[in-house]
């Protein structure tokens, strides 16, 4: 017993050596981490002021209606959500898209209203400022999708009424052709009234912005073994049969890692729900609703999450252990965050992922991290989800003893 | 230059004879192999969950849900449920995010509609977010075409009798209707965006390259730390300029690896542009990597070299446009953005400009690398 607290006590004074300057690396982190949060939590909470995506339409001058058609999807009010549309020459608005003021350029072709009315339909090139796709602009696609249906829709009408009027022979073509036009417009513009709406309350899934928030604190969390590389990384063999020898069996030197690692790093757990409390008292930001939603709240998040502290840094030295090495573990702990995470819905909401992933989920230790998270941020217990952090910390520690058992065979 | 070659062969080997270095440089195609068979028909990013009365509705009814179920694709996919209740179930427990609810006589709701506006259509929705009102305008765009009929009949008959030729209007409709895409999509430097042009595309491939990047930067980190136990190495008792070379080497050779396993991957998405924009912008970012390692090698002691590895693995997850363009929604964050060499190389691949940045990133870590050095003595 003796022993055991002597070396516990070398380990956890061998990893306060460190503390300081880890800590600046984790304080950065978490400035980086919140301020995000921070931010995302005020766009989304905050009434929508500005558009999301900025869109120049490039078109020649002599087109005709183009204007129009700015005014038109200006002023449909889902898409007024999302986009905000001005016209510009088409050297500019490219010179632009460059230096990213706008985020999307629609390029009419020649004589495109022309084309409309023979039936042409010369497509329109929407060509957008950066190089990644993103989900934003799947969506931006299908609202292309629904402004397609909009003109070839409206088209059908038209020509419907020209043909009409052709066989009956009938005066006053274009006038009426005119008000039918306009008759379309206006419906499109307010079509959504066509539909009532209903709220349900929502049970079983959480906001979107819950969500962000739980699954940038696991991040927090799991991204700082990154910075204990060095010293999570086993000691050398000869060492660890000399501990050995010295009654300081593996399960006890693994206990003893985990106290130090739990100890040295919960100063810093603390220190900063300590800055989200001062953070919230200074900027007035809280989550109602939720346990977070005072300062005692906070605390009382924080020692509801101790948990998810423990579980995570059990996962952590389990990577340490499997690789043996310090860079090797760096290396597979980032992986493992990102391949896991984004299964288990940090990154997308686990309704949006396949059914192939969703179904992988639940055997993951993320998963069950994220799910607990998320039911103490909402004042429950999700008993399911703390009793699979108790089995994945078990057997961490389980594969952590095989593992040296095995290697040292 | 044997020195150079010689070094490169035991760099290489120091960091090959590492399984996990291997594992890894293998797992990232082999997760773009997962997650590209991961997603099967009937996947979607947004669920909408449709219903309407099987047995009385009516042939307007049972022809928009069709018409609703065939535009499903991996952006948006529409699903019956066989009742109200399991409707409102599927929407309270977040399996979709909005479902409709149609009438039996549809027909009759759209021409009352098309002359007093009244609701032919009930939405049931948990949370009001953009996905709903971008579903709000798919669903009714969906709903336009007949809508578009009945304002038609309507109009005419306003100003003449047209009860008899209801059938002749119908099937001059449907003549002239179409669904063709007017739109077509393109990358800044006018190439096809073929993602966005290929409504089955795997929205789940999206991110891969973006993670790549940030693997590679991670792995040029990681290799950095091996130079902290290099300043002892006698295979560097060399003169000065040639240890920096080397040691630079030894940032650059994992990197190496790292970013011909990234480029595999990225061609196995199916992504990939033409080799010769995707290789100068792979090697390039590779530069960049190996800058920034070093200047951070220079100037950092090792604790702190190690605080910054999880700060800019986290913040290229974040900041970077790799999931999301964060600086689209909050501008403050793009010039945060442009301090890490992932938001350059994900620019730079459909942005030819986006080059100059990359050169201009890797010149400055190397001319900050130098001055510092040379401050420091």
């Amino acid at each position: 017993m003796k022993q055991f607290k002597q070396y516990t006590y070398l380990e956890i004074k061998r990893m306060f050596l460190s503390l300081p300057k880890l800590f600046l690396g984790s304080l950065f982190l978490f400035a980086l981490l919140s301020g995000f949060l921070a931010v995302c939590a005020q766009g989304i909470n905050r009434e929508k002021e500005k558009n999301t995506i900025t869109v120049a339409v490039a078109a020649a001058a002599d087109e005709p209606f183009v204007d129009w058609m700015i005014t038109t999807v200006s002023n449909m009010k889902n898409t007024a959500y999302i986009c905000s549309f001005e016209r510009m020459e088409e050297a500019l608005a490219e010179q632009k898209l460059e230096s990213g003021e706008i985020d999307a350029v629609f390029l009419i072709p020649k004589q495109y209203i022309a084309s409309i009315i023979k039936g042409e339909n010369k497509p329109v090139t929407i060509r957008f400022g950066k190089s990644q796709t993103t989900v934003a602009d799947f969506l931006f696609r299908q609202l292309c999708e629904a402004a397609s249906s909009y003109i070839l829709g409206s088209e059908a009408g038209i020509y419907s009424l020209q043909e009409y009027y052709a066989y009956h022979n009938l005066a006053k073509e274009r006038e009426d052709e005119l008000e039918l036009n306009l008759r379309y417009i206006k419906e499109i513009i307010d079509l959504n009234q066509a539909v009532s709406k209903e709220e349900t309350a929502g049970k079983g899934s959480y906001p979107l912005i819950s969500q962000y928030m739980v699954s940038g604190f696991l991040l927090f969390l799991l991204f700082q073994g990154l910075s204990y590389s060095k010293l999570l990384a086993p000691k050398s063999r000869s060492l660890q049969n000399l501990l050995t020898l010295e009654h300081l069996g593996y399960g006890k030197q693994l206990f003893a890692k985990e106290t130090a690692f739990f100890l040295s790093v919960l100063p810093t757990y603390l220190f900063y729900f300590l800055l989200i409390g001062i953070g919230m008292k200074i900027s007035g930001f809280s989550l109602p609703e939720t346990t977070c939603s005072d300062l005692n709240g906070i605390w009382r998040f924080a020692v509801s999450c101790i948990p998810l502290f423990i579980t995570s840094t059990i996962l952590i030295l389990l990577v340490y252990e499997m690789t043996e090495d310090a860079s090797s573990g760096l290396l597979l702990l980032t992986f493992c965050i990102l391949l896991m995470g984004l299964c288990s819905g940090f990154f997308y909401p686990l309704e949006h992922l396949p059914q192939a992933v969703r179904s992988i989920a639940p055997l993951l230790p993320t998963y069950h991290l994220l799910q607990y998270g998320l039911a103490v941020l909402h004042q429950s217990f999700a008993t399911g989800s703390f009793l699979m952090l108790i089995f994945f910390s078990a057997l961490s520690c389980l594969l952590i003893i095989i593992r040296k058992e095995v290697s040292h065979a | 230059m044997r020195e150079f070659v010689t070094c490169f062969l035991l760099w290489s080997k120091r960091f090959l004879k590492h399984p996990f270095f291997v594992f890894t440089l293998l797992l990232m195609p082999l997760s773009v192999f997962f997650l590209k068979y991961s997603q099967r028909p009937g996947d979607a990013f947004i669920q909408v969950a449709l219903f309407a009365p099987k047995e009385h509705s009516d042939s307007v009814t049972t022809d928009v849900i069709q018409k609703m179920l065939s535009l499903s694709n991996t952006s948006i996919r529409f699903y019956l449920c066989d009742s109200r209740d399991e409707l409102q179930k599927e929407v309270a427990e977040g399996k979709a995010a909005c479902g409709y609810l149609f009438p039996e006589d549809l027909e009759q709701k759209l021409e009352r509609y098309a002359k007093d506006r009244t609701p032919f259509l009930h939405v049931i929705q948990s949370q009001k977010d953009a996905r709903t009102n971008i579903v709000d305008e798919i669903v009714l765009s969906s709903l336009y075409q007949p809508v578009s009929y009945y304002m038609l009949t309507h109009f005419l008959s306003e100003k003449w009798d047209i009860t008899s030729e209801k059938d002749w209007l119908h099937e001059t409709f449907i003549k002239h209707s179409s669904s063709e895409l007017l739109f077509h999509f393109e990358y800044a430097d006018g190439t096809e965006n073929s993602l966005l042009n290929d409504k089955d595309a795997n929205y789940m491939l999206m991110p891969v390259r973006g993670i790549v990047s940030v693997i590679i930067l991670l792995i040029c980190l990681t290799g950095g730390l091996s130079c902290y136990e290099d300043s002892r190495n006698p295979l560097l008792l060399m003169d000065a300029q040639k240890k920096s070379l080397c040691i630079l080497l030894s940032l650059l050779t994992p990197a190496l690896f790292a970013g011909a396993s990234g480029l595999l991957t990225i061609k196995m998405t199916g992504i990939t542009v033409s080799f010769t924009t995707e290789i100068p912008a792979m090697l390039l970012y590779l530069l960049c990597c190996m800058g920034l390692t070093n200047l951070l090698r220079i100037v950092c002691c090792r604790a702190l070299y190690l605080a910054a590895i999880p700060l800019l693995t986290a913040g290229s997850l974040i900041i970077s446009p790799v999931f999301f363009n964060l600086s689209d929604l909050f501008p403050v964050l793009a010039p945060v953005s442009r301090l890490l060499p992932a938001t350059h190389y994900l620019n730079s691949i459909y942005n030819p400009s986006a080059f100059f940045s990359l050169l201009l990133f890797f010149f400055l870590c190397s001319a900050l690398s130098v001055s510092y050095s040379r401050i420091r003595g």
